[in-house]
Parts: C-alpha cells; sequence; structure tokens
C-alpha cells in the first residue's frame, strides 16, 4: 500500500518533499514514526496532480481537513489522509502545503536529497529545514533537533558559520557535550555564557555539574522560545480551522478524496 | 506484540553515543525497521491522534 502510494506520486509528478518523522528517520536521528509527512507545492497543478494520486490509492479525508485546495493549503492548514480502511492496518498521510517556518517550496526543494529505499526514490527535505520544522511545541522533538544537528556538523564540516548555527540547535546536556568536545571552535563563533565557552573542547566528565546545569538552563530557555513561537504561529491557522469547523466546510471523516 | 509503551520507549530518539549502530544502518534499512516497529503498534491510529490533536 505505502510503496503504490508513492508510486503513484512519481507517477503523477507530484512535487512533494518527505519530511518529519520518517525523514528523520531517513536520517538516522530518530527511530520511528508512525505515519507519513508530507510537503506539497501548493500550486493549482501540483494539487491536482497530488489529487489525483491520491484518488489513485483511494485515500480518504481524516479528521479536521479543510477541503485539498490551493488558497487552504497557502494558508498553512494541516490536510490529514488514511488509506485502507480505519482499523490497525490503516495508513495516515498528513499533508502541508506550507510548513512552519518554511521557505519557499523552491529553495526547500533545492537542497532536498534523495534516499533510495523500499518505496521508491524519496525526495526528503533538507536537514536545516527539517530542524526547522521540528521546532515544535512537542519536547520529544528536540532531541531529535539535537541529533539532526550533529548530522550536519558532521556533514558539512566545521565553518564559522555552521559552529554558531549548531551550537544554537542543541537543547540536551549530552549533544552539548558531545559537541563541546568534538568542536571546540564552537567557541568563537557563538554568543553563548561565558561559563560554557571557558570549558570548550573538555571532555564531558571534567565538566563541572553546575555548568552542566548552566548549559541546561540555556538551551532549555531557548527551548522554551520556540514552543512559544510555534504555538502563537498555529494560533491564527487553529482560529480558522475552527471558523471552517462552524461554517460546515471541513471535510467528512472518510469522505474519498 | 510489543506493549504500546515498549514501542514508544523505542521511538525516542537515540543519544550521540548510542546512535552509532543505528546510523551504520542504511536509510533504507533503517525506514525498513522504523516500518515493521510501525505494523506492531497495537493502534497506529491512537498514536497518531495523540501526536497530532492533542488534548488541551
Amino acid at each position: 500500500m505505502i510503496a503504490s502510494f508513492f508510486q503513484s506520486l512519481e507517477s503523477h509528478s507530484v512535487a512533494y518533499l518527505l519530511i518529519s518523522g520518517q525523514a528523520t528517520v531517513l536520517y538516522g536521528a530518530a527511530t520511528f514514526s508512525e505515519d507519513i509527512d508530507l510537503w506539497i507545492e501548493p500550486s493549482p497543478e501540483n494539487v491536482e496532480r497530488f489529487r489525483t494520486a491520491l484518488r489513485e490509492v483511494n485515500a480518504r479525508y481524516y479528521k479536521l481537513t479543510p477541503p485539498l485546495e490551493t488558497p487552504y493549503l497557502r494558508s498553512g492548514h494541516g490536510f490529514h489522509f488514511f488509506l485502507g480502511e480505519l482499523d490497525n492496518e490503516a495508513m495516515f498521510i498528513d499533508v502541508l502545503g506550507r510548513p512552519p517556518r518554511s521557505r519557499a517550496f523552491a529553495v526547500a526543494l533545492g537542497e532536498s536529497r534523495h534516499f533510495e529505499t523500499d518505496w521508491g526514490r524519496l525526495p526528503t527535505v533538507g536537514l536545516r529545514d527539517l530542524i526547522e520544522l521540528k521546532k515544535t511545541q512537542r519536547l520529544a522533538d528536540y532531541p531529535i533537533i539535537s541529533a539532526l544537528t550533529l548530522g550536519v556538523v558532521e556533514a558539512s564540516g566545521v565553518s564559522a558559520e555552521t559552529l554558531s548555527w549548531a551550537v544554537t540547535n542543541l537543547f540536551t546536556a549530552e549533544s552539548f557535550l558531545f559537541f563541546n568536545e568534538h568542536y571546540p571552535q564552537w567557541v568563537q563563533s557563538s554568543d553563548v555564557p561565558s561559563t560554557l565557552t571557558r570549558l570548550a573542547g573538555r571532555p564531558a566528565d571534567e565538566i563541572p555539574d553546575s555548568v552542566i546545569e548552566e548549559a541546561t538552563r540555556w538551551m532549555n530557555a531557548a527551548m522554551a522560545r520556540h514552543q512559544r513561537a510555534d504555538r502563537n504561529y498555529w494560533r491564527p491557522i487553529i482560529e480558522e480551522l475552527r471558523k471552517l469547523r462552524r461554517d460546515r466546510i471541513l471535510m467528512r471523516e472518510g469522505t474519498p478524496v | 506484540m510489543s506493549t504500546l509503551a515498549e514501542i514508544e520507549a523505542a521511538a525516542e530518539v537515540l543519544s550521540p553515543f548510542k546512535a552509532v549502530r543505528w546510523r551504520e544502518l542504511t536509510p533504507a534499512e533503517r525506514l525498513r525497521r522504523s516500518w515493521t516497529a510501525r505494523n506492531q503498534l497495537p493502534d497506529a491510529r491512537v498514536v497518531h491522534d495523540r501526536k497530532l490533536f492533542p488534548k488541551p
């Protein structure tokens, strides 16, 4: 079922990127995701191609989903579909046309990566875009971001820009200590509390608990800012979704696409 | 059959120290194993909905 779905996207030339859970699995930063998240280019032509691909695999609308139309995609709504019956075998597909904190689709597509898998050759959002998308309200996403960030550093080397960016995208003490020990040059390019910068390059087991606690507070404060920003991002979209529900514009669960 | 708690525990991100073996796998193999674990969920719908439509 899942391979057929991706084959259908391919055969109808749908412009899309795999994002979120399965993308983090492909990049090696997480071990599990229960659904398929896609970012599709929200142009009318592409939406029509996507609709055709969904129909070909008998997809149906799931909960809280507006009609699959460009204006709703462009205003940031999430679209939820399922394949098969709504039982243990059901497969969920969650779609965005304008993910939070995203750049233009064409720009992200230019920095995407293709992975060869059992489901075909999957266009997958680039690491830095994926990291921005994962700055959600869910605490569980922040260790994943940290692992993805270490992946960026390993893949792209230790330029001052990369290290400066990386140190603001680590949210666990474990990832920060690893980064600090292996990439001590970060200290030259970042605005970080001096108690932390003084210990750049030191092995994790030589870092005093008080410094680890300060690092944790510093990262937690950044995490809280991202969570707040995400809440504020979704507020007007959720408000509009409530209005669509009141106006009975949302699709009924189970309706074929 | 794995319990939901076991599956969700396995879903937690790997630390940089524990991730080595996982990252040594090919992306295709990681996806294969992830989807196998997903197929063992007692109810994928519950997990999906809890993440996507959290109760306030």
